[in-house]
């Protein structure tokens, strides 16, 4: 039962590679015929708004799952049962938010980014900054964490171990990346994510549907296996042992569930996706058609995680290499030996070229739309010069997260992705709720709520357990830690929300009554869009 | 709520006074797609339909479902979050063969958030989408 990928490397590297450059160059060709010759900063960000409601559905789910949580979902269910799904199931309720309170007031208020609403009835100059900022921030953390979590990958999937052919591989991604949203900007990116989720959910479906069959179609002899084989203390129907510490780690999990109910409902490559179709209808309908891809995607997953344990064992993903997240790779292996393993490492790559094409178009978006345009040069930018200004800060910030990716590779990383879903939920949702639905909140309170939701986390972290004090810690030889958690969640959204509330109460600017107006019936209705 | 009159009643408070204005016409259409959010369009008397008894129906009728509802979505997986956590020893009592009460719970999630996408769309499509259409019709806005 002791089944290593690295026993068979080279094989399933080449079907990795195959798989992989086989989509690459479909994507290629799909996204230079997509492509607009002169592309105008309606087409470069937001496509000219001409995705239906289920294309646009399947794009964010593609943009939004990443290999962490393909990885990660299906290994904590694999090692900890029921309480695994606490990842899992805070995706899905952060999609129901984005369904019932931000996907069609969104699409409706806002063109381009999320400062658009945000700045839509406050100060236009320091709430598009503070949006720029909180965007800017939320995705590189985000991209960072994906390019340097790649390094592990290669050398979980593909067994390879060379820092210089870790790096080779992660640049190219990078430049691959840039590549897309170079040539295709939102169009071609869209297309992207579509292919990949395809790609993503045909894959795990099929595994699923395979692997019921290996088990008669029965689910009890399925969960009856994955109780066998787990060792009595483990045993994976009851509660995981992982997440059963004292009282701190037990918080420490809600905080994280916390944020990721709120922050998946705050991203901003998320929320840029709604702006993608041509009325707040379609953009319902992506929000409903993204929660049917997610259902089907968590139900395969659960399928994968009960029938990892049951199949490899509990205790032998535990101890394997890349922990959790060798759960899939080593089922893989063990159901379709090294050619399936190939195609599972090659949707991973897949996936990270997707997410983090996604992360780099909304940050550079929210530049040149944001800071450039908005802020330095009001009214005298023609549309072209923008789009050329989005161009080049895509380049740096795909070189940043080539560079990032590289320097980072190896570390652990898996701690950025809660920070910035943590950001997203305590810096980005409670202002954009109170500026949708609050009639009183002004500039003042905007900024605030920003500003102090980002300051919290970082500081919040900073003085956690994860910089410095524990084994685990970056800095793991002196120790500051004052903040017990590693993720701030659990404060800083609260706080965030307390910050904004008393920023407007505060603050002297009354928004203007027109602007209040405007922004109120077009949240509803769209008129004036 | 049920027993409110269904049919939206003509709207009179609207006063749709476009083409009024004759500011700032864009020299170029270049220009006009950049226009950095937001635009406003001063040709909508955005102040009339707010104030209009029609809109105040919509927001209160939208507002009356969707806030409740994300509460209760909210707490339903953070109730889930909590008991996985703290109540270990509940959600491990076994019900039925290998169905735990965690493993029960947590599955529920999934059809619970199926349910409420279902009843969301229904809503918005008998509660909502009408009386947007009215007020739209009635503000001269063509949706595209």
């Amino acid at each position: 039962m002791t089944v290593d990928p690295a026993v068979s490397a080279s094989d399933n590297v080449n079907v990795a590679t195959g798989v992989f450059a086989i989509f690459v160059m479909v994507a290629l060709v799909i996204v230079y015929r997509v492509s607009q010759r002169r592309s105008s900063t309606n087409d470069f960000y937001v496509a000219d708004g001409r995705f239906t409601g289920s294309q646009n559905g399947m794009a964010l789910v593609g943009g939004y799952l990443s290999a962490a949580s393909f990885l990660g979902v299906t290994g904590a269910i694999a090692i900890g049962g029921y309480s695994g799904f606490v990842y899992s199931v805070g995706f899905l309720a952060g999609w129901l938010i984005n369904q019932l309170l931000i996907a069609e007031p969104l699409h409706n208020t806002g063109r381009f980014t999320m400062g658009d609403v945000l700045s839509f009835r406050m100060r236009q100059r320091p709430v598009r900054i503070a949006a720029a900022i909180s965007t800017v921030m939320i995705s590189l953390l985000s991209m960072l964490a994906q390019m340097a979590g790649t390094g592990a990958l290669i050398a979980l999937l593909l067994d390879l171990h060379s820092k210089s052919t870790q790096s080779l591989v992660i640049a190219g991604l990078g430049v691959i990346m840039i590549i897309y949203v170079l040539i295709g900007g939102m169009r071609g990116l869209t297309w992207v994510q579509i292919i990949k989720a395809g790609l993503l959910l045909t894959t795990v479906v099929l595994i699923a549907i395979f692997l019921l069959g290996k088990f008669g179609f029965s689910v009890s002899l399925l969960l009856d296996k994955a109780e066998d084989i787990s060792s009595p203390d483990t045993n994976i129907l009851d509660h995981g042992r992982k997440y059963s510490g004292i009282g701190i780690a037990r918080l420490d999990l809600v905080s994280l569930a916390l944020a990721s109910v709120l922050g998946g409902a705050g991203l901003p490559h998320v929320l840029m996706r709604f702006y993608t179709v041509p009325n707040a209808k379609e953009a319902r309908r992506s929000a409903s058609w993204a929660v049917w891809l997610m259902l089907m995607f968590l139900l395969s997953v659960l399928v994968l995680g009960y029938a990892a344990s049951a199949l490899v064992g509990s205790s032998t993903i535990e101890a394997a290499p890349g922990g959790e997240n060798s759960a899939v790779p080593l089922l893989a292996f063990h159901i379709g030996g090294t050619a399936l393993l190939g195609v599972v490492s090659a949707v991973v790559f897949v996936t990270i070229l997707a997410v983090v094409a996604g992360l780099m178009l909304t940050a550079s978006a929210s530049f040149s739309h944001d800071v450039y345009a908005n802020v330095f040069h009001k009214d005298k930018m023609d549309t072209r010069t923008e789009v050329r200004v989005a161009r080049i800060t895509t380049v740096v910030i795909g070189v940043l997260a080539i560079v990032g990716g590289v320097l980072a590779s190896g570390q652990n990383v898996a701690f950025l992705v809660a920070i910035a879903l943590a950001c997203a939920a305590s810096a980005n949702l409670p202002a954009l709720l109170l500026s949708l639905f609050w009639k009183r909140f002004n500039t003042a309170g905007t900024l605030c709520g920003i500003y102090g939701g980002l300051l919290s986390c970082l500081t919040l972290v900073i003085f956690s357990p994860v910089v410095s004090g524990a084994k685990t810690s970056i800095l793991p030889n002196v120790d500051f830690h004052w903040f017990p958690l590693s993720n701030p969640g659990i404060v800083s959204i609260p706080f965030s929300l307390v910050c904004a509330v008393i920023g407007t109460l505060v603050g002297k600017d009354r928004p203007a009554p027109e602007l209040q107006a405007e922004m109120e019936v077009r949240t509803m209705t769209g008129i004036g869009r | 709520m049920a027993n409110l009159p269904h049919s939206v009643p003509p709207a009179s408070s609207f006063t749709p006074s476009r083409g009024t204005d004759a500011t700032s016409a864009p020299t170029a259409f270049d220009d006009l797609d950049r226009l950095a959010e937001p635009v406003h369009p001063t040709r909508i008397d955005f102040h009339a339909i707010q104030r209009s008894r029609e809109f105040i129906e919509l927001r209160r009728k939208y507002r009356r479902f969707v806030f409740p509802v994300g509460l209760a979505v909210f707490c339903w997986f953070m109730a889930f979050v909590l008991l996985a956590t703290y109540e270990q020893g509940f959600m491990n009592h076994r019900l039925f063969g290998p169905i735990s009460v965690g493993l029960l719970l947590g599955i529920l999630q999934l059809p619970s958030a199926g349910a409420v996408i279902i009843l969301y769309r229904r809503f918005v499509r008998r509660a909502i989408d009408p009386r947007v259409d009215e007020i739209q019709r009635c503000t001269g806005v063509v949706e595209k």
